[in-house]
C-alpha cells in the first residue's frame, strides 16, 4: 500500500484496488490490475509509464469515461457510479479531463467560446449573460483573447487549442484535472507555455492534477509525487524528489537511464525487445521477471508495494 | 580540408507559385559524422531531408540551390539515376515504422527488395542478406521474424527492420527523420544505441532530424538549428549546447523541462508561435518572438557570422 501522507487534508481523489479489464474470456486484458493511489487537494500526482501500461485506461476510469471492473474511484470521499446520468453529471463537477491531442478533442464545428461554454450549457449553470461572462473569464485565465474566442479550432495553433481544452475543463470549477499526455503533441517552446499555465492555475485555483506522461522529465518538472506504472500495476510511488534521487525499482532506474543525454544511472534492465520474445511468465511472478537483470528466485512471487523510505514505496524484492 | 560527403548549398524549397518553406539553406555532413538538424514543427527539417532523397511531396519544389553527394549533384540527376543512388548510397529512416513499411509484404521481402533492386542478385542471395541485416540490427530470433509481417512486430522491432533495410546496401549516409519519436523511452534508448554502434562499426554518416535536444546531446557530433526554414545556428554539439549564441537556441534549451534543474522552476516561454510561410516577416524570422529584438532586426534577415572553430549563427547580436 502506498504510504498515505502525513496531513490532515482528505484526498480529493482516492483510487482503491482499481481493476479495469478490457474484453472477456481468454482474451481479456487486465489493463489496470489493482491500483491504489491518492491525490491531495492542490497537489500533482505524476503517473509515468510506457505505452500499453494502462495509464490511459486508469485516466478514463478516474474521469468516469468507463466503469471499472472492480475497485473504487472516490472523488471527494464518495463513489460516483458511471451508469446513472445524475451521478455522472455530479462527478463531472469534481473531475475533468484534458486529452493529448487538441486536434481531435475539440469539435471543429463549434467556435472556441461555444466549446468552452458547452459544459455550462449542459449543466444549466447560469443564464446566457452569466455564461458569456464566465467564458470570457475562462478565456482570459488561460491566456486567450476574446477575438480568439470567436474563432474555430482549425484557426488556432496546437498550443492555443490545448489552452481551449484547459479552459473547457475548468468551466465547471472541478477540483481535479486528469491530464493525459497534455503536452506530448506540442513543440518544446509551446510545451513550456502549457506547463507554466498549468502550474499557475494550480496556484490560483488550488487544483489537483493527475498528470499522465511517458516523459519522465516532464513528470519530474510538474509533479509533487510520482507513480510509475508497469503492465497495469504501480511499481513505485513516492515524493517526486525521493523517487528521482533514489529510484528504488529497477524499472524506474531503467526509465531514468533511458532519458537521452543523461547517463547518471546505469541500466539494470535487459533489452525491452527481449520482452516480446520471453515465454509468458507465470501469472504469479513479478511482471518484470523477463526483463529485469536482477531477477532471481524470490521474483517468482509478485511483490507488493513495500515502504523503501519516508513516503516512498516500491514493488521489488531487492528495493531495500 | 576534405570535401564533405553531403553538401546542401543555398537550398530553397517552396510551394509551386507559393511561399518558401526552406530558404537558402547551407548544410554539410562529413564522412562518418552525425549531424543533427534540430527545430520545431514547420522549421523545414523534414522537407530538407526529403529534398536530399529526391522525394519532395507533390506541390513542393526546389526553387534554387543544390544537393551534392560525394561530388555528384543529386539535384541535376534524372529520376532513374537518382533511383540508383537512393537506397544504395543514401538511405532514409522515417518516424513511423508502421506507415513506412508495406503491410502486405513480409519484412524479409522488404529488406531483400532493396538488395535486389540495387545489386541484381538472386532471390536466395537477397534473402540471405536480409537475414544478415536483421541479425546486425539485433532483431531477436531473426530467422523466424524474416517471414513476419510488419503488424506482427512491436514498434521497436519495426524500427529495427527499417534500419536493416536502410543498411542493406551499405550506404554512406543515412537520413533519419525523428527515428525514435514514436517509440517508448526505453526502446528509444536501444534504437539510438544501435544507430550509434552501426556508425562506429561501419563509418556510416548520419543526418539525424529531431526536435529533441536530449537526443542531439546523446548522438550528434555537430548540430544545425533551423527556425522557420532558415538555419539560425550551427556548430559542434558542445559549442552549441554549452554556449548557444542565438536567442532562439538559448530559449529552446531553457524551455525544456530539464530533469535535473528541479521541480516547479518556471520554464522559459517563447511567446507567440512560428510565423506561417506565407506571412514571413521581412527581417529576422524570429524577431517577432525575440526578447532581445533590435529595431534593425525587422529590416532585413541577419547575416551569417561564423567563428574559426566552426560555430556560426545568424543574429545581429553577433555582428
Amino acid at each position: 500500500m502506498p504510504v498515505c501522507c502525513m496531513t490532515d487534508r482528505a484526498p480529493v481523489l482516492q483510487i482503491s484496488d482499481l481493476v479495469c479489464i478490457h474484453g472477456s474470456g481468454p482474451e481479456a486484458l487486465r489493463a489496470v490490475d489493482g491500483v491504489t493511489l491518492n491525490v491531495l487537494p492542490g497537489q500533482t500526482l505524476g503517473l509515468v509509464g510506457e505505452s500499453g501500461c494502462g495509464k490511459s485506461t486508469l485516466a478514463r476510469a478516474v474521469a468516469g469515461l468507463m466503469e471499472p471492473s472492480s475497485g473504487t474511484v472516490r472523488l471527494d470521499g464518495r463513489v460516483w457510479p458511471v451508469a446513472r446520468l445524475a451521478e455522472r453529471r455530479a462527478r463531472a463537477r469534481q473531475v475533468q479531463m484534458v486529452f493529448q491531442d487538441p486536434f481531435s478533442s475539440l469539435n471543429p464545428r463549434l467556435s472556441v467560446a461555444r466549446i468552452v461554454g458547452e459544459p455550462l450549457m449542459v449543466h444549466g449553470i447560469g443564464d446566457a449573460t452569466a455564461q458569456g461572462k464566465r467564458v470570457a473569464d475562462l478565456l482570459d485565465r488561460v491566456g486567450l483573447t476574446a477575438a480568439q474566442g470567436r474563432r474555430y479550432p482549425h484557426e488556432l495553433s496546437g498550443g492555443q487549442r490545448q489552452r481551449v481544452a484547459i479552459a473547457r475543463a475548468l468551466a465547471l470549477d472541478p477540483r481535479i484535472l486528469v491530464c493525459d499526455e497534455p503536452v506530448s503533441a506540442l513543440d518544446v517552446s509551446i510545451q513550456a507555455q502549457v506547463l507554466n499555465l498549468l502550474s499557475d492555475l494550480q496556484k490560483e485555483l488550488g487544483l489537483a492534477y493527475l498528470f499522465i506522461s511517458h516523459d519522465l522529465s516532464v513528470i519530474r518538472y510538474i509533479a509533487d509525487r510520482i507513480a510509475v506504472m508497469y503492465r497495469g500495476r504501480i511499481v513505485e510511488e513516492g515524493a517526486s524528489d525521493s523517487v528521482w534521487a533514489a529510484p528504488a525499482h529497477p524499472y524506474t532506474r531503467t526509465l531514468i537511464a533511458a532519458i537521452p543525454g543523461q547517463t547518471r544511472i546505469a541500466s539494470t534492465a535487459r533489452t525491452a525487445d527481449a520482452l516480446a520474445d520471453a515465454p509468458a511468465a507465470s501469472a504469479t511472478a513479478c511482471r518484470l521477471i523477463d526483463r529485469c537483470a536482477l531477477a532471481q528466485g524470490p521474483c517468482a512471487q509478485e511483490p507488493a508495494l513495500m515502504p523503501v523510505g519516508d513516503d516512498h514505496s516500491a514493488a521489488c524484492w531487492f528495493s531495500r | 580540408m576534405t570535401e564533405p560527403l553531403l553538401a546542401l548549398s543555398s537550398l530553397t524549397l517552396g510551394l509551386r507559385m507559393g511561399a518558401d518553406l526552406v530558404r537558402g539553406l547551407d548544410l554539410h555532413v562529413n564522412r562518418g559524422e552525425v549531424l543533427a538538424v534540430v527545430g520545431e514543427s514547420g522549421c523545414g527539417k523534414s522537407m530538407t531531408a526529403l529534398a536530399v532523397m529526391g522525394l519532395l511531396p507533390d506541390g513542393v519544389t526546389r526553387k534554387s540551390g543544390s544537393v551534392t553527394l560525394d561530388g555528384i549533384a543529386l539535384t541535376s540527376l534524372s529520376a532513374r539515376r537518382l533511383r540508383a543512388i537512393r537506397g544504395k548510397r543514401i538511405a532514409m529512416i522515417f518516424q513511423e515504422p508502421m506507415t513506412s513499411l508495406n503491410p502486405v509484404l513480409t519484412v524479409g521481402e522488404q529488406i531483400a527488395e532493396v538488395v535486389r533492386q540495387h545489386e541484381g542478385v538472386s532471390h536466395r542471395a537477397a534473402r540471405a542478406r536480409a537475414l544478415e541485416m536483421m541479425n546486425r540490427v539485433k532483431l531477436p530470433d531473426a530467422a523466424r521474424r524474416i517471414d513476419a509481417f510488419p503488424h506482427q512486430l512491436s514498434g521497436g522491432q519495426r524500427q529495427r527492420v527499417m534500419i536493416a533495410a536502410a543498411l542493406a546496401c551499405g550506404p554512406d549516409l543515412i537520413i533519419a527523420d525523428e527515428p525514435t519519436t514514436a517509440l517508448d523511452v526505453t526502446i528509444q534508448a536501444e534504437v539510438l544505441r544501435l544507430l550509434d554502434e552501426l556508425r562506429r562499426d561501419h563509418g556510416t554518416a548520419l543526418m539525424l532530424i529531431t526536435h529533441d535536444l536530449g537526443v542531439v546531446e546523446a548522438m550528434a557530433d555537430r548540430v544545425a538549428v533551423l527556425y522557420a526554414g532558415v538555419k539560425i545556428e550551427e556548430g559542434r554539439v558542445e559549442q552549441v549546447l554549452d554556449g548557444p549564441r542565438h536567442p532562439y537556441t538559448r530559449m529552446l534549451m531553457a524551455a525544456r523541462p530539464d530533469a535535473d534543474a528541479g521541480r516547479g522552476k518556471r520554464l522559459v516561454e517563447i511567446a507567440g508561435s512560428v510565423p506561417s510561410p506565407d506571412a514571413m516577416p521581412p527581417g529576422c524570422a524570429f524577431a517577432p518572438r525575440c526578447p532581445q529584438v533590435k529595431p534593425r532586426c525587422h529590416d532585413r534577415p541577419p547575416a551569417w557570422r561564423g567563428t574559426a572553430e566552426g560555430h556560426g549563427c545568424a543574429c545581429v547580436l553577433h555582428d
